[in-house]
């Protein structure tokens, strides 16, 4: 089978023969799968997904890079065995279009057997977990918050919402009052209110009550797919209606809830539900008397003894004794499992990701392609001359202090080095050095044009956080810059490809055509 | 019908009815891959099979089988018409000077034609592999220029560089079996799937490496290598194709078989192709060049090595003979004194006898024979390079 393959595209594809494609796309494609199952099949217990930090990606994404390392070095001893283009057969600009291509695809291919890894951890913990209402779990555990005081500061009057709302109102009439002053105004202004707040501060008594909280001890870094969280007013209107009804069988009910939601997700807890309501219900002002830990250092030790596998039975007596003594509620846990379910709940894959696999495979594909192209010894030298080329451009770059310089100094001296690289190539002259020229061209292109929108960038962001000048033309395309970068990424990469076929693989088939000498 | 291909198989069949089967074979390979028809390759193939298999020693049966083949090569034919013979390449004054050495090249100016094989001789060090790499495009001429007629119509030189092929000494190594390496090449140049396999096992029969073809580099010894990327380079039909040194890995009688086997191929009616090659076997390429260079310090000297321009030069110009004999200067002195001898040169090895101009070979054997001296090695080298190389 293998050999019949082998003899049919020898003979009728001698490009997938070559890059050895028809083999290693399939072998990527099953690696990636397996990947994927090994994701798929990892057992995560509900109880454990707080402690599943990144999902501990870092060891798989390790395991990748050496897979994918592995498969690239045993695929290029195979590749590199037979250059038709060095050995002058009759082939075409297309010919080596297509194998750019297909090196492009390969390395595309084989850089991210991680992804396929945490799609299948995500789809995982996504089919475990899909029962789960977040948003009610969570707007429970928030609504807890309320009546459990992990933090005592939260509880003063300057917490409460009311307070919050005047502050926010406040500042923004602040700030539209400060966008009129001068730089030199601002500053004095801003130094005289923040001395004004801290007299302030200091002379304001300090009640605490249960009232007061306004905050939300769960908060998603992304929307949950079941949408609406309750917010922080309402909240506190719920919190205020059973408080001042005296509602303390809704409280309880509250209490079991949040204590079985621990549960299911391993939060350790000591509470007391029936002596945290009375502690709610303890005077007509709901005075916080009694704080809880969230966490506590010393059951943080205890877990990660635990984590360790140096669990010690007399250690774990101790520690369960003097926690016995603590209030706490491992809230922390909660926070972390709830997000990471909801982390789950939405795709990891954006223009980010996919930007920087692009240029990943992209740039191993340049290298790659380059050597395949010009010699070794103009390619080892090339790298060479890019190094000194860093410390040349450091030195001036420090010597001078040109910060905002550098990027149009360095497409400055590209474009100068190659003019004088094509000149070299379309006159048949200097094989070495234009050969030395024409691998730093092919490296350098895909960051010309990043590198003119850097230039631009950094040039034109004076003083744009001021008003004044927001709208000034220098200011709009700084910002139009700043947030386009994935269309001048992508207008980037086209533009490169067709260099590389318009003008790169043209002019390579000159230079390796020219003489030596 | 072709008059030149009715001539090549005429040839064939005379060969193989004086019994010289092996030049037969090789000839008849060569008109079956004139015909670039793949039956007749799966033909050819199969009576190589059946030589190999049978391992039959009665001749009148394999030639029998060869004439059959043979007939049905000629009922085949070729769909080429003759023409005339294409110049190829003109080198006009060209010169060359490396900077660092000193060393030049200077005024270098021939012409080659197709099916034309130009000789190249000289000692080390005197721009050998200086003027190959000059035509192959691998140096840049300092002055005069190289035209290449083939590829005019070629807007790129890198397509210029597709036919004009340059094996260098060193042949460079290949990965892989030596079938593989050869199939490969072929989807390149047009030939593709089962057609392919037919070329590359036919030319792989015809420069006699079916017993290695599954072999890889490290299997197979520096001579069939040289035979190998013969081979390849075949598969490419160059235009023009110059060997630096294709001699130095082969033993003798692989030199001579080789040189006559290039010589048959860049005759060729459907491929024919020009050749420059470079040697220090000097008798050997005489024998199959029809111009020589020699070059020394840089500076060429032109030999026609036409029969007949041989021929008209020999009457003209004095008797030198190269003879490996036991007795010593004084003998050999006695033994001339009847005729004009002008020198004896001797390197420690063999004699170097410089008679007048329209003096005999026969008279010198003669002279020779009439004082009982007993050669072991007499050449004529009057229209041989050879001369070029006495100090």
């Amino acid at each position: 089978m293998f050999k019949k393959i082998n003899n049919i595209l020898i003979s009728k594809y001698p490009l997938l023969w070559n890059t050895k494609a028809v083999f290693l796309l399939p072998l990527a494609l099953i690696i990636h799968v397996l990947f994927y199952l090994a994701g798929f099949i990892y057992f995560i217990d509900i109880d454990e997904l707080w402690q599943h930090y990144h999902f501990k990606e870092e060891n798989v994404t390790m395991i990748s890079v050496l897979f994918s390392t592995l498969i690239i070095i045993i695929w290029l001893v195979f590749y590199l065995r037979n250059n038709p283009f060095k050995s002058f057969y009759t082939l075409g600009r297309g010919y080596m279009f297509k194998e750019f291509v297909l090196i492009f695809i390969i390395f595309f291919s084989t850089a991210t057997f991680f992804l396929s890894y945490k799609q299948g951890l995500y789809d995982n913990v996504d089919l475990k977990t899909q029962d789960i209402n977040i948003a009610k779990e969570a707007t429970l555990i928030n609504l807890s918050a309320h009546f459990i005081a992990f933090d005592y500061s939260n509880f003063d009057a300057y917490g409460c919402c009311d307070s919050i709302e005047a502050r926010r109102v406040r500042d923004s009439i602040e700030t539209e009052y400060e966008k009129t002053l001068t730089p030199k105004e601002l500053r004095i202004y801003q130094l005289k209110k923040r001395e004004a707040e801290r007299n302030l501060v200091d002379t304001v008594e300090d009640p605490h009550s249960y009232m007061h909280y306004c905050k939300r001890e769960i908060e998603f870094y992304s929307p949950t797919k079941e949408g609406h969280l309750l917010n922080e007013e309402e909240l506190n209107q719920i919190a205020h209606s059973w408080l001042k009804n005296g509602r303390k069988d809704s409280l309880q009910q509250l209490f079991t809830h949040l204590l079985s939601i621990c549960d299911k997700y391993g939060a350790i807890y000591n509470f007391d539900p029936k002596a945290q309501i009375n502690e709610c219900f303890n005077d007509d002002e709901f005075t916080v008397n009694k704080t809880l830990y969230r966490y506590s250092v010393d059951s943080t030790n205890y877990y990660r003894e635990n984590d360790y596998g140096e669990y010690n039975d007399d250690y774990d007596e101790q520690v369960r004794n003097y926690l016995k003594t603590y209030e706490f509620i491992h809230i922390i846990n909660l926070n972390d499992a709830l997000n990471r379910i909801n982390t789950v709940r939405h795709s990891f894959w954006d223009v980010g990701i996919f930007m920087v696999w692009l240029y990943y495979s992209f740039g191993l594909t340049i290298l790659l392609f380059s050597f395949r192209v010009t010699r070794l010894k103009h390619w080892f030298m090339g790298a060479v001359g890019i190094g000194l080329w860093t410390i040349l451009l450091t030195l001036i770059a420090v010597g001078f202090h040109l910060n905002k310089q550098l990027p149009v100094l360095l497409l400055l001296i590209g474009i100068i080095v190659s003019i004088v690289g094509i000149l070299y190539i379309v006159n048949r002259k200097k094989k070495l050095l234009s050969g030395i020229i024409y691998n730093w061209m092919l490296w350098f292109m895909p960051f010309v044009l990043p590198l003119i929108f850097v230039a631009i960038e950094i040039n034109t962001d004076y003083n744009c956080h001021l008003k004044e000048f927001k709208e000034t033309t220098n200011c709009q395309i700084n910002y139009w810059i700043n947030t386009n970068w994935v269309l001048i990424n992508s207008t980037n990469m086209v533009l490169v490809i067709a260099l590389i076929f318009f003008v790169f693989i043209p002019l390579v088939r000159k230079w390796q055509s020219n003489p030596d000498e | 019908m072709n008059l030149l291909f009715d001539a090549h198989l005429q040839e064939v069949h005379a060969y193989f009815q004086s019994g010289d089967t092996t030049l037969g074979l090789r000839r008849l390979t060569d008109c079956a891959i004139e015909t670039q028809n793949p039956d007749i390759f799966r033909e050819t193939l199969s009576y190589y099979e059946w030589l190999e298999d049978t391992n039959n020693t009665d001749e009148g049966i394999n030639t029998a089988r060869a004439l059959t083949l043979l007939d049905k090569i000629r009922q085949v034919g070729i769909s080429i018409a003759e023409r005339p013979t294409e110049k190829i390449l003109s080198v006009n004054n060209v010169g060359k000077t490396y900077r660092k050495s000193g060393f030049k090249i200077k005024d270098l100016a021939f012409n080659l034609s197709e099916k034309q094989i130009v000789g190249l001789v000289g000692e080390n060090g005197n721009g050998k592999t200086t003027l190959l790499r000059l035509l192959a495009a691998e140096l840049l001429p300092d002055t005069g220029g190289i035209e290449y007629h083939f590829a005019k119509q070629h807007k790129e030189q890198y397509q210029l560089k597709t036919k004009l092929i340059y094996i260098e000494q060193r042949i460079p190594r290949w990965h892989g079996t030596l079938m593989d390496n050869l199939r490969f090449v072929l989807p390149f140049y047009g030939i593709k799937g089962d057609d392919g396999h037919l070329w590359a096992d036919i030319m792989i029969a015809r420069l006699g490496l079916r017993p290695y073809r599954h072999l890889t580099w490290n299997r197979i010894s520096s001579g069939y290598r040289t035979r190998f990327e013969l081979a390849k380079t075949l598969l490419r039909q160059p235009k023009i194709l110059l060997l630096d040194e294709p001699l130095a890995n082969l033993d003798i009688v692989s030199q001579q078989t080789i040189l006559q086997d290039l010589k048959f191929m860049a005759n060729s009616i459907s491929m024919p192709f020009g050749m420059i090659l470079s040697s220090q076997h000097i008798y050997e390429v005489e024998k199959v060049s029809n111009d020589i260079i020699f070059i020394k310090n840089g500076i060429p000297q032109y030999q026609n090595n036409t029969p007949t321009e041989v021929e008209q030069t020999a009457e003209k110009s004095a008797l030198i003979i190269e003879l490996e004999i036991n007795d010593n200067r004084d003998a050999l002195a006695a033994a001339f004194t009847a005729l004009s001898l002008q020198k004896i040169q001797y390197n420690g090895g063999v004699y170097l006898l410089h008679f007048d101009e329209g003096t005999k070979v026969s008279a010198v054997l003669a002279a020779l024979a009439s004082k009982q001296l007993e050669p072991n090695y007499f050449r004529n080298i009057s229209q041989s390079s050879r001369r070029f190389f006495i100090n």
